[in-house]
Parts: C-alpha cells; sequence; structure tokens
C-alpha cells in the first residue's frame, strides 16, 4: 500500500503549490492536508473528527508549516516527538521563516529537516522533488507500531 | 609647592624648634633669678653645653630630612604611589616629632645642670632640678607647640594634590595637643611663681601643685570632650565610608547647636535629597529600560511577522503565474507569456528585497561574538561559491594572505560577501576582470581593501553609496537592491570600524574598510 503524505498547512495557496510541485515531481503518494495544528494532531492520533482512525496506517512524512493557527507548528513538532506513538515519524519543516530561533527550536524539538520555502516556483519544485525523493524513496522509514 | 621650597622651610622650622627653646629656656632661667648672669656665662662656655645643644640640632636635622624623604619624592614625581607613601609620612610626622622632642625637653635641663655641677662654682639645689625642668616644660609648650602647627600647615600645603579618601591627622588630634597642653602650662607657670616666691619644694607646695594638675587635666579633657563632639559627625562623614553613594544620613545628626551642628544638619538634607534623586533616577532608568525592551520585542516580532508574512503571497503570485503559464500556455499569446513573466520577475525581486532588509535588520540586532578570523580564507570561500554559480567567467583574482582581524565571523562574512559580490557583479562587462583583496597599514592601522576593474561609480555620488536603497546603477545594467553596503557599513560600525570607497568610473572600484 502506498505510503502517504501528511501536509499541514493553513494558507490554502501554499497547500495547492505544494500538491502541484509534489505533482510536477511525479509523487502520487496521497496527500492528507491539515489546516492547522489541532487537525493535525487529532489525524495522527486518531482523535476527534479522526477518531476510530487505524492508528497503525501513519504517513511517512510530515510536512509541517511553523506559522499555524490554534496551536503553532512548534508545539505540533513537540507533541508528535514527545509522544512514543508517533516519535518516531520523520517531521520535515517547510516554512517560510528563516529566523535563526526557529532554526534552532525546530532542531532542539527533533525536526528532521529545515526547509524555507523559495518564492520562485521553480526552485520550490526543485525543492519539493528532492525532499519526496529523499523521504519517500531513499530514505527508509522506521518499522511501524 | 616645589620640593625644595618645602624642605627649605621644614629645615628651618625643626632648627627653630631645637635652637629656641634652648636660648629662650636659659634666659627666662636667669631672668626668673634661677641662675644668675655668671652662673650661665659659666654654663655657656663650658665644653658640655654647647656641644650637647649643637650635636642635638645635627641629629635632629639628619633625622627630620631623612624622615620626610617621601614627602619631597611626592612632590618630585606627584603619582599615586607617591602620594600613598607622603600620607603616611605626614600621619606619622606628629608622634616622631613629640617623641624626639621630648626626649630634648628631659635631656637639656639635665645637660644644664650637670654642665653647672662639674663646670663652674654653682651648685644646683635639689628644687633646682624641679625648676630648671618645670621651666624647660613651659618654654617647649610656649615654643614648640606653635612651630608644630606651623609644620602641619606646611604639610596641608604641600598635600594640596593629595588624593585624601580620609583624614590623616584629625582635627581632634589638633584639639587634644591644645587642650591638653595649654592648661598644663598655665597651671605649671602658676606654680613656679609659688615657688620662685615660697623659694623651696615642700609637701603643701606638691600637693597643691598636684591638685592644679589634676584640675588642668580633668579640664582639659572635658574640653576636648566637647570639641571631640561636635566635630563627631564630621568625623563619621569621612572615616565612614569614601563612596558617598553609601552613606545613609541616619548616621548623621547634628550632635552641638554650633556650626558644625548645622552644616550637618544641612548635609543630612542634601544627602537625603541626592538619594531620592538617585532612586528616581533608577525608577527612570528602569522604566525606559523596559520600554526599550518592550519595542525591541516589537521590532523582532515585526522582523517575524515580514520574513513569514510577506514572503507567502509571493510566493503564490509566482507559483500560479507559473501554473498559468504552464497549463493554459495554448490560451495566452506572446504578450500574455511576458506579461506573466514580468509578475514572477517582480516578485523574485521583491523576495530578494525582503531578504536584505531581513538580513539588514538581523545585523543591528544579533550580538557581536568577536574572535581572529582570516579574511583571506573567507575571500577565498566567497570567490569559489561565486565561481560555482557563473563557471565561464574570466576573472583574476588575487587574494593576499595573512589577513587577520578580529571581529565577529557571521557578521563579517556578510561583509566580504557584499563587498566581493559588487565587485563581481560590477566587473561582469569586462572582458578580463580583475579582483585583488589585500591590506595597508594606514596611520599604525590596519586597512582592508576589495578592488575592482569593473563598472566604478562617479565619486560625486559617494554620499549615496551606504543608503538604504540607493543605487548608483539601473538595474537593467546590473541587478541589485541597494541594502548590500548599508549593511556591510552597518556591520563594521557596529564592530567600531569605517567603510569608504575610491572609484573611477568604467576603470574600477576600491572599498576601503577598517574593523
Amino acid at each position: 500500500m502506498q505510503k502517504t503524505i501528511l501536509l499541514v498547512e493553513d494558507n490554502p495557496n501554499d497547500e495547492m503549490l505544494t500538491i502541484r510541485a509534489l505533482k510536477k515531481n511525479n509523487i502520487l503518494n496521497e496527500v492528507i492536508v491539515a489546516r492547522d495544528g489541532v487537525q493535525a494532531l487529532d489525524y495522527l492520533f486518531a482523535e476527534g473528527e479522526h477518531e476510530g482512525r487505524n492508528m497503525s496506517d501513519q504517513p511517512q512524512v510530515i510536512l509541517l508549516d511553523l506559522k499555524l493557527p490554534k496551536i503553532d507548528g512548534l508545539e505540533v513538532l513537540k507533541r508528535i516527538k514527545t509522544d512514543e506513538r508517533t516519535k518516531l515519524l520523520p517531521v520535515v519543516v517547510l516554512t517560510t521563516s528563516n529566523e535563526d530561533q526557529d532554526l534552532i527550536s525546530s532542531y532542539q524539538l527533533g525536526a528532521n529537516s529545515y526547509i524555507r520555502k523559495p518564492v520562485d516556483f521553480d526552485q520550490f519544485i526543485k525543492a519539493v522533488g528532492q525532499l519526496g525523493l529523499y523521504w519517500l524513496v531513499l530514505n527508509e522509514a522506521p518499522p511501524s507500531a | 609647592m616645589s620640593s625644595a621650597e618645602f624642605t627649605k622651610s621644614y629645615i628651618r622650622l625643626i632648627i627653630m624648634a631645637w635652637i629656641i627653646p634652648a636660648l629662650f629656656g636659659l634666659s627666662f632661667l636667669t631672668y626668673i633669678e634661677i641662675l644668675t648672669v655668671d652662673q650661665l656665662t659659666g654654663i655657656m662656655t663650658t665644653p658640655t653645653e654647647p656641644a650637647f645643644i649643637t650635636l642635638w640640632m645635627i641629629f635632629a636635622y639628619w633625622y627630620f630630612k631623612r624622615y620626610i624623604r617621601p614627602i619631597t619624592t611626592y612632590l618630585e614625581h606627584p603619582d599615586e604611589v607617591n602620594g600613598a607613601a607622603a600620607l603616611v609620612c605626614m600621619q606619622k610626622f606628629p608622634l616622631h616629632f613629640w617623641f624626639l622632642f621630648l626626649i630634648y625637653l628631659l635631656t637639656a635641663p639635665t645637660s644644664v645642670i650637670l654642665s653647672a655641677e662639674y663646670f663652674t662654682e654653682y651648685v644646683p639645689q635639689p628644687v633646682d632640678w624641679f625648676r630648671i625642668h618645670l621651666v624647660a616644660l613651659i618654654v617647649s609648650i610656649i615654643v614648640g607647640l606653635p612651630i608644630f602647627f606651623i609644620m602641619l600647615d606646611l604639610f596641608g600645603n604641600a598635600a594640596s594634590n593629595l588624593n585624601l579618601s580620609r583624614p590623616h591627622i584629625t582635627i581632634k588630634t589638633k584639639v587634644f595637643m591644645i587642650g591638653a597642653l595649654v592648661p598644663l602650662l598655665i597651671d605649671t607657670m602658676i606654680v613656679q611663681y609659688y615657688w620662685t616666691r615660697t623659694g623651696f619644694f615642700t609637701f603643701e607646695t606638691f600637693v597643691v601643685w598636684l591638685v592644679l594638675e589634676i584640675l588642668a587635666i580633668a579640664g582639659s579633657l572635658i574640653f576636648v570632650r566637647s570639641f571631640t563632639q561636635s566635630l563627631s559627625p564630621l568625623h563619621n562623614l569621612v572615616t565612614e565610608s569614601p563612596d558617598f553613594n553609601l552613606l545613609s544620613s541616619a548616621n548623621f545628626k547634628p550632635c552641638s547647636t554650633d556650626e558644625i551642628g548645622v552644616l550637618t544638619l544641612n548635609f543630612r538634607r542634601a544627602l537625603d535629597e541626592l538619594h531620592q534623586h538617585k532612586n528616581n533616577l533608577e525608577e527612570l532608568v528602569d522604566e525606559r529600560t523596559k520600554e526599550l525592551q518592550r519595542l525591541n520585542k516589537e521590532l523582532e516580532a515585526f522582523s517575524y511577522s515580514v520574513s513569514h508574512d510577506l514572503r507567502t503571497p509571493l510566493r503564490a503570485i509566482d507559483g500560479f503565474s507559473q501554473a498559468l503559464m504552464e497549463d493554459y500556455a495554448d490560451k495566452l499569446d506572446g504578450t500574455g507569456h511576458d506579461y506573466l513573466s514580468r509578475i514572477r520577475g517582480a516578485s523574485q525581486t521583491m523576495a530578494e528585497l525582503i531578504d536584505d532588509m531581513l538580513q539588514l535588520s538581523k545585523v543591528t540586532r544579533s550580538e557581536l561574538l568577536k574572535e581572529r578570523v582570516d579574511l583571506s580564507s573567507v575571500a577565498s570561500e566567497v570567490i569559489e561559491n561565486h565561481k560555482l554559480v557563473e563557471q565561464d567567467r574570466n576573472i583574476k583574482i588575487n587574494i593576499d594572505h595573512g589577513l587577520i582581524c578580529i571581529a565577529d565571523k557571521n557578521l563579517i562574512m556578510i561583509v566580504m560577501d557584499n563587498l566581493i559580490g559588487n565587485a563581481w557583479k560590477y566587473t561582469g562587462k569586462k572582458a578580463i576582470a580583475e579582483i585583488s583583496i589585500g591590506k595597508q597599514q594606514v596611520d599604525g592601522k590596519d586597512v582592508f581593501f576589495v578592488k575592482d576593474n569593473g563598472a566604478g561609480f562617479d565619486m560625486q555620488f559617494e554620499n549615496k553609496l551606504f543608503g538604504v536603497f540607493q543605487r548608483l546603477h539601473s538595474t537593467e545594467e546590473f541587478s541589485g537592491t541597494g541594502v548590500g553596503l548599508a549593511t556591510a557599513q552597518r556591520i563594521l560600525h557596529r564592530h567600531g570600524g569605517t567603510i569608504w570607497a575610491d572609484a573611477v568610473v568604467d576603470e574600477g572600484a576600491t572599498f576601503y574598510f577598517t574593523v
């Protein structure tokens, strides 16, 4: 079965562009979109609207924006990395910010990678392509629980 | 006051202190008829008495000339160490002076009596021993005390430039000398008169003398105590703490209704007011600091939101223009494609502007971590990066070895990146471009430079060079945002350095900087 990608992104433009960039790179995995921190956590922990979801079917990689409504990206990252059930999931921080503080906090909380979204769409496609290739094809995911 | 002047006055006083009591004492003994004129002449022509006085004078001269050496050294070389030594010397002077003077006082009458006994026909009676010693005491107080005070004043003049953090000869000491010695002198004179009249030493006269002396000492102690009480606030003030800020007004209560009492009260009010002002000032500084911290936080939040929020819509503009060009290519003509690529170009320029502005604000906010930086290797690294991007350029690079400075490595890298980036960019239209990076010595300071043979600029516009968003070339000629040199200047200013340029149109530019 094809592994999924969890895209946590509140901006519909960025969501569309990211999905387009994935398609352009022939990454056809299913993309699940969460539009705020609460939705993302609900999905991962099968709570709220996702209650009853099969927890063993977790995404291959989580693309996480930092600036999110309700619960912000760093908090989402912290909860993922401190919970036994999800701490092995690879999290790629995909954000507009390149403030040192965000970089440091993300890595301290256990982010696996940190990518700044370029404005130039060609470069954006390249970046998404490379991270898709790396995390979905090259990288061996940890065995699911 | 010069060292020579001081020594001259001082030695004159020492000689006076030793010779005047001797001459005055002997004359007085004759005047009150303890000695006759013949006996005095006899004593002064003996071998012992003149020798005694002369030897004492030579000794006192030698001893005190040696003693005041720290003061004369200080007057010749007034520095802190010599000043401290001079103060110690001044402080111990009363002890040395009175110790030697009292020995002189005890030995001088003895020498007179012994000289008379062995070399003249005069045979002193036991009562004469006491009379002569008493005369010596009177004379020494009358003459010695004023001379001693003149000496203290002389020290005071020499001390005018000294760093006095606490008193070295206190007013208390001076008051004590007058308070203890003057009543003693008056009593002794009364007794002397009494004895001269009765002519002999009896138990009765001894008791009278003793009672008078006890009364005199008690009186003088009361006198000293009264003065000391008046002076105590002043004394506390100068001995409590040399730091004005640590003084507490609670310790300064007036202890008298005289001038010092009033002074103490006024001083106390001033001190209270000062402390109050200081507290107000501290509060004000606290308030301002908090305000600044708040503003700084706001600025940081602003930069953060610029970094994040301004770029997001730009990405959408660029991304969807691209999508339009790809997905609807067949529905757009050449003009449509051109418009879309202009939209993309503009959004990318704006992204660059935002990045440059962010870097500029980061440069101002970040803390400086100074270390030893090898500018030569930084320059090579920057050049290598440019070579990777544009491999087909024909550029002669010359980087001097051993360009070392002390700076924040990350920030100085931004400076080098901007300056070399400019050189790289503005030599873009030369067939053979040349960039050299090196160092000159100007007034003993290291001046680094980045020199190119590129487009240069008109020195007329030099003052616009380092302004934010100021450009001397059109974007069409050379791309850029006009923030790089402003950033470089801000970094160098934060390091305490400076940057300036020298250029000729079409011949090249040289940027000089110090760190």
